[in-house]
């Protein structure tokens, strides 16, 4: 049976000004899958991101998302910074969906969300300059996923985090990936990342005029261990090498 | 606020005013002019405290008319950077008109504002907006503007209204902003009323302007009573809109809005 498309790209053209950003760009995703977008800085992965959040728009080409997901709010994006309001507690920027959309506060699905990501309940009235890093992405995750989304569009989100943090919220994220059945898109720099969460991995080169795939096999749950294994320094190897323009 | 921030607070500025008396004093004594051109700390003190109720209620009138006048420009300022903020046309049209508030000879205009608007309370707060309504018209405008990007792009994600933007967005960011412009505007307002008062002869009506103005030929002493409780009111308003910034925009920033 074939499955449901979550996000479809075809033919995609998008420029800023002179800059040819995305070149008829094709991408299919499929509902509930977890795709991962890697490749060099300016290649147009964060432009991918913000044109399935309706942050930018297509110049020509076809770019079709889930039914009425933009219209329900049903697409979260997850910032490269936590973007947190400062004047507002953790729940309250939790809640801002919420409020933002004049839907009425549902406190127990912000508290959930809150709890989901990892925040414990003191933690829940706190201001953001009184949380760490880490908290404070915990938080903007938390807020993502508010108004309970079926996309979830992640920019590096856990980039300024050191190693083993990142490692522990990747591992986090795929079992919230999984708990409430998102389709997931994550944009990022670290390939390990990519391996370690993702079912496929989308290679963006140059101008994107050339792009690659690669299928992770690996089983859910995923483990840190799985970094040390010889299957992941193969996967890291071929990642690597359509990264570089090269045929693994 | 505890013992140790108190201190820290407090004990800077008092070392600062005894070394500004001493200072004073010495000058006094070495070169040797008369009260009439140098009264000396002592003799300002004293007649200050002769003359306590008068100057008392100079203050009060002065206090009254440079509230007032901020109070106004409070008003009108903010709701002049909400109108800037929502069109960049709008922002264009009048930009130059309060720039021209801001430049405009005050003590030119003061005379020509008491004759339309009587000698009176009116013409003093009046004249405090105008001299007021700058500093909070640009920084209040600047802060809400100066809204970073990527908040801009999560309220655009979830399809916020021109109003939710406004009402969730951009006034709490603006409210640093607007507090740095108040801190200035309260001194502006004193400065304000003090220069309407020198045109106001009016009797009933002798704030500490209209004292210095009639004092300068007769009592030097008290003439710098009155400069020193105007400087002290400026002085009370910025160290009041500090203490309630400190207060209620405790978390707005990673550096406190004290600081600024």
């Amino acid at each position: 049976m074939k499955k449901q498309k979550a996000i479809e790209f075809r033919q995609v053209f998008k420029s800023f000004g002179d800059e040819r950003i995305l070149d008829k760009f094709d991408l299919e995703i499929e509902k509930g899958e977890f795709v991962s977008i890697v490749g060099p800085s300016g290649c147009g992965k964060s432009t991918l991101l913000r044109l399935v959040a309706g942050l930018e728009t297509v110049d020509s080409g076809y770019l079709a998302i889930e039914a009425d997901s933009r219209e329900k709010n049903e697409i979260a994006f997850v910032f490269q910074e936590p973007n947190l309001l400062p004047w507002l507690s953790a729940f309250e920027n939790a809640a801002l969906p919420f409020r933002i959309t004049n839907q009425k506060l549902d406190r127990q699905k912000v508290e959930r969300v809150l709890e989901l990501v990892g925040l414990p309940g003191h933690t829940h009235q706190k201001y953001p300059r009184q949380l760490s890093g880490g908290m404070r992405m915990r938080v903007s995750l938390a807020r993502s996923l508010a108004l309970e989304p079926t996309i979830l569009l992640l920019d590096e989100p856990f980039a300024a985090l050191d190693d083993l943090l990142r490692t522990t919220l990747n591992l986090e994220l795929v079992e919230i990936w999984q708990r409430e059945n998102l389709s997931c898109l994550l944009v990022t720099h670290n390939l390990a990342e990519a391996i370690l969460v993702s079912q496929r991995i989308i290679v963006l080169n140059g101008g994107n005029r050339s792009y690659g795939e690669v299928r992770i096999p690996f089983d859910y749950p995923r483990d840190k261990k799985m970094r040390s294994t010889p299957e992941f320094a193969s996967l890291y190897a071929e990642v690597s090498a359509l990264l570089e323009g090269v045929d693994p | 606020m505890n013992f140790y921030r108190l201190v820290e607070l407090v004990i800077p500025p008092v070392i600062a005013a005894v070394v500004g008396l001493i200072l004073w004093a010495m000058i006094k004594h070495f070169t040797g002019y008369g009260d009439f051109v140098l009264p000396g700390p002592g003799s300002v003190a004293t007649a200050s405290w002769e003359h306590r109720k008068e100057l008392l209620n100079s203050t009060w009138l002065t206090t009254l008319s440079a509230v007032c006048g901020l109070g106004i420009s409070v008003t009108v300022g903010v709701s002049t950077s909400i109108l800037f903020s929502q069109s960049r046309w709008i922002r264009r049209s009048l930009f130059p008109l309060a720039i021209f508030l801001q430049t405009v000879p005050i003590v030119a205009v003061a005379p020509i504002v008491v004759l339309w608007l009587d000698e009176g309370l009116v013409a003093t707060m009046f004249i405090s907006f105008l001299v007021s309504v700058f500093p909070i018209i640009t920084n209040t405008t600047t802060g809400l503007l100066n809204v970073s990007n990527e908040h801009y792009d999560l309220f655009r994600l979830y399809r916020a209204s021109r109003w939710q933007r406004l009402l969730r967005l951009q006034i709490p960011s603006a409210l640093p902003g607007f507090v740095t412009g108040l801190k200035i505007a309260g001194g502006m307002a004193v400065l304000g009323s003090v220069v309407g008062e020198f045109f106001c002869a009016e009797v009933n009506n002798k704030g500490l302007g209209r004292q210095i103005f009639e004092l300068k030929d007769h009592s030097m002493s008290l003439m710098y009573g009155c400069i020193f409780l105007a400087t002290l009111l400026g002085v009370s308003m910025f160290a009041l809109i500090s203490m309630l910034s400190d207060r209620f925009l405790l978390y707005w920033d990673e550096k406190k809005i004290s600081s600024l």
